[in-house]
């Protein structure tokens, strides 16, 4: 009886859960493709780390991106935020052009206006009820001209302060296996745990052995990437801080009350605010949220390069649309998960760095970078939701199959 | 009679795990009004949908024989041609074009590319004025009240020359006194010949109008007779499976003090300045007891709640409310949820639900604070509470993870009397409560509303249909042009007094 008005609901997780395994088929497909392009370097331990390390600030972008495109908004300034940050956390140590101040003191700072501009940017959204993609495309001017000026003369890091080791150090071979175990006990006393738990309040679960081969596949690709990149270097600082972000955006997403709210709110606005939801402080929040990652992503950036540029993070926030895009965030707001942008993240990187690899002109590759987009986004629709024409293509070609 | 203009023979339609059709077998004769009524989820909309070509010909089994020809459709430009107009329950109008434009939408009359606008005005207003409507084809949809669009939407279709015209809950927003002139109007078209298949909960309707009544339920005809061969109760038997004695199962309840208190509210019209929205309006509800609200679509009967419940349509000028005689702030929906109010708004869809995500997740939005703890939230706890609830409105789904946009519209609107209810109400505030739901639904809602009332709970309930209003309400507020225009209790309470009040 309970079953009666019930038609595919139940099986949409299970979608998703395919959607995800579809995705990580195209990641395989292409990495077996690139390996055989480029040939063995392509899966050491080298290759591993730069990989991981390349796609790190705008992976950051992406993650708060995702929030930002949940809750029904758009943020376009982030890439030129980013540049923002860098730049004013490069003048600020720079013993030449600028106040010669620690690290310690530059990065928060940096961090803060990045927070603080988001913010602002959220509040004209909210209050104002400018639309957020008119508000960012300003914020995307005003920012990258404020860069233009700080980082007039393109300031850079003098090599003993120690926020240049994240951009350029790793996490030393031993201290990464203790991160890559600790991660997976974690992981493993986390899932079992809640599991337990539900289970004495009789609440429905995953089956214990569905669990457990979680716990177990999450192990080892965390203890794999361990392992490849200790064969270099080890573990990259920056890499951890990627890592680090987006640990604490999954949980911000799926386990508080904001990230509830977000949801509710891109999903349906009228409905959010008739359930008490204060909306307004919402959006400047997850605006702040994104400013603050900015910021995270422009210092990193800047230890990275070990200075600012003018022209710092110039179509990242492109980058960050494009990964959450094809991770799965759906552009009308509601629809979205951390975990999809990452492995959207991961999908671009790939494709960045194979191109890089295998020496293709640099128009081509943007040619390619904006088809895979496309690509992947399309691919998503014509399975999930398919145009009725091509319903009736395949339809008239399985006919025909069967005819013959 | 005469021959069959349609017949669909023994169509069988699967979804995935679910038979939708069973073998159903359906005819309309020229000329005829022939009504289809079930439950929701009987499978009407499904028949419709393959008679329309939304579900191509290959998708189900059985057969269609229009005029006496067998007739395959592949898509809704099929059935179009083949002369079959439907008109949905949702419009499927374009509010920003003009009613005109509308009309001849898909078909402008062109020369050259180049639109000949006064023509198609002329044209149209032909049209509208053909049948009795009083509508300026110049204005934009989204000036028109509901009803009218609704009209305009049947002008549309009887444009396009349809010799079929399918109606799916055409009056589920309408006033009476736009109910009554659309089924005149059906009724004329059906004396020129046109065929017309009326879909309707409102079985008073159905009886008004149809030539002959089929039932569908759970996939499969129950019975096809002549409207006089039914009567009211053997056709709520047949829709619903079950003997149903009562359809407002009204208890006696306790009325206590007054509970809560509204003041001189006055809302400001938000485009015409000099128009209010509300004005004057002053009112008291006792404890146990329901209140309904009454009066035309327009009549600012929905802008009374929404300003009540701290979400006002326009600026409110003045206005004060109070909660067991103390004032309390109604700038925003929190602060009225804080003091005990709760609001089930009129449209499910558009403001009652967030359709993307599940069932619990909707369930617990409101009082979400109380799962959390540093603003974690406690899945288990929330899990918990929402299941019961789940339990105790008996929705039909398969658990709580299910996304409300798959449910039924008798299961949506449980889960959204479900989020309100989450913690009891002082003061609860109903809109349409039963709007496009089938009769079982509407049934389990108003003992709910009774049970509510026996602990208590203060009801005030809009609703556009008068039997409804006069079954669950102790006293009613009969609204016109944004004021109070009667009160009636008791015993004068009846559909005469309401409509000459509130007309």
């Amino acid at each position: 009886m309970k079953n009666s008005n019930l038609l595919d609901g139940s099986k949409v997780p299970l979608k998703l859960n395919l959607r995800l395994f579809s995705m990580v088929i195209i990641l395989v497909v292409m990495w077996v493709f690139f390996r055989l392009q480029v040939g063995s370097f392509y899966f050491s331990g080298e290759s591993f780390a730069k990989l991981s390390r390349d796609m790190v600030s705008w992976t950051i972008l992406a993650a708060g991106a995702t929030l930002v495109i949940v809750s029904g908004n758009i943020d376009l300034s982030v890439g030129s935020l980013l540049a923002l940050c860098a730049a004013t956390a490069a003048i600020l140590i720079n013993p030449d052009y600028g106040l010669g101040l620690s690290a310690s003191i530059a990065v928060p700072i940096a961090i803060l206006v990045g927070t603080l501009l988001g913010a602002f940017q959220g509040f004209l959204t909210a209050y104002f009820k400018i639309p957020s993609f008119i508000v960012t495309l300003g914020g995307f001017f005003v920012f990258r001209g404020m860069t233009q000026k700080v980082s007039a003369f393109d300031p850079r890091v003098p090599d003993k302060s120690w926020i240049v080791r994240i951009g350029f150090d790793y996490v030393p071979q031993n201290i990464g296996w203790i991160i890559g175990i600790a991660a997976c006990i974690i992981l493993a006393v986390v899932l079992l745990w809640t599991s337990a738990k539900k289970k004495k309040l009789n609440i429905e679960t995953l089956p214990l052995w569905l669990t457990i081969s979680k716990i177990v596949i999450f192990s080892l690709i965390i203890l794999l990437f361990i392992l490849k990149v200790n064969q270099y270097k080890g573990l990259p600082y920056q890499t951890l801080v990627m890592f680090v972000v987006l640990v604490a955006l999954f949980i911000i997403s799926k386990n508080t009350r904001f990230g509830r709210y977000l949801y509710a709110i891109g999903g349906n606005m009228q409905a959010a605010r008739l359930s008490g939801i204060k909306v307004e402080r919402k959006i400047v929040g997850v605006f702040a949220l994104m400013g603050m990652l900015a910021g995270v992503a422009g210092v990193v950036w800047m230890a990275q390069n070990q200075g600012s540029t003018k022209n710092a993070g110039e179509f990242y926030e492109l980058y960050a649309i494009a990964a959450a895009v094809i991770g799965g965030t759906s552009l009308m707001g509601g629809r979205g998960t951390i975990f999809g942008t990452f492995l959207g993240g991961l999908v671009m990187a790939t494709v960045i760095q194979g191109m890089d690899y295998t020496s293709l002109d640099n128009w081509l590759q943007l040619v390619v970078r904006g088809s895979v987009l496309v690509l992947a986004v399309g691919i998503d629709i014509m399975t999930k939701n398919p145009p009725l024409w091509l319903q009736q293509f395949k339809y008239k070609l399985s006919r025909k199959n069967s005819k013959a | 009679m005469t021959e069959p203009i349609l017949i669909m023979q023994d169509i069988v339609k699967d979804f995935p795990g679910v038979r939708a059709l069973d073998k159903v077998s359906f005819d309309v004769l020229k000329g005829e009004i022939h009504a289809l009524v079930g439950e929701n989820g009987a499978g009407k909309s499904t028949l419709m949908k393959i008679l329309s070509g939304v579900y191509p010909h290959h998708s189900f089994s059985g057969s269609l024989t229009l005029n006496g020809k067998k007739v395959e459709f592949n898509s809704t430009k099929d059935s179009e041609k083949a002369g079959i107009a439907i008109i949905h329950q949702e419009l499927t109008l374009a509010n920003n074009l003009s009613v005109a434009e509308n009309i001849f939408l898909g078909d402008e009359i062109c020369k050259f590319g180049f639109v000949n606008y006064s023509l198609m005005v002329s044209e149209a207003q032909k049209l509208i004025d053909n049948l009795q409507l009083d509508i300026d084809v110049r204005m934009e949809i989204a000036e028109l009240g509901i009803g009218k669009q609704q009209l305009v939407e049947i002008a549309k279709a009887l444009k396009k020359e349809s010799s079929i015209l399918v109606l799916d809950e055409p009056t589920a927003a309408l006033t009476e006194n736009e109910t009554a002139h659309l089924l005149k109007l059906l009724k004329e078209l059906s004396a020129k010949g046109k065929s017309i298949i009326y879909i309707s909960h409102k079985i008073e309707e159905v009886f008004e109008i149809s030539n002959r009544i089929t039932v569908l339920r759970d996939g499969q005809t129950v019975k096809t007779d002549l409207s006089s061969n039914w009567n009211r109760q053997s056709l709520i038997n047949a829709m619903v499976g079950r003997e149903l004695s009562d359809m407002f199962p009204k208890v006696q309840s306790e009325i206590g003090e007054v509970l809560f208190e509204v003041e001189n509210i006055n809302v400001k019209h938000p485009q015409i300045e000099s128009k209010n929205i509300l004005s004057d309006i002053s009112f008291k509800l006792r404890k146990g007891e329901t209140l309904g609200i009454a009066g035309l679509i327009g009549s600012g009967r929905t802008e009374l709640l929404s300003t009540i419940f701290g979400a006002p349509p326009g600026l409110r000028t003045s206005g004060k409310i109070k909660l067991e005689g103390e004032e309390i702030n109604f700038q925003t929906p929190r602060q009225t949820i804080s003091g005990g109010l709760a609001f089930v708004s009129e449209d499910r869809k558009n403001s009652g639900l967030v359709l993307g995500l599940n069932i619990k997740e909707n369930i617990s939005i409101v009082h979400l604070n109380d799962f959390c703890k540093f603003g974690f939230i406690n899945e288990n706890k929330e899990i918990l509470k929402c299941e019961k609830l789940f339990d105790q409105l008996d929705i039909r789904a398969s658990s709580i993870n299910v996304l409300v946009e798959t449910l039924s519209g008798g299961n949506q609107q449980k889960a959204v009397l479900g989020k309100w209810l989450i913690k009891q109400p002082k003061v609860l505030l109903l809109d349409e409560p039963t709007r496009g739901i089938d009769v079982g639904a509407k049934v389990e809602i108003y003992n709910l509303i009774n049970k509510l009332k026996l602990n208590g709970v203060g009801i005030i309930v809009v609703s556009s249909e008068l039997p409804e209003i006069i079954g669950i309400c102790d006293r009613v507020l009969v609204m016109k042009e944004g004021k109070i225009n009667a009160e009636l209790e008791g015993g004068s309470i009846t559909q005469e007094k309401i409509m000459e009040n509130a007309a």
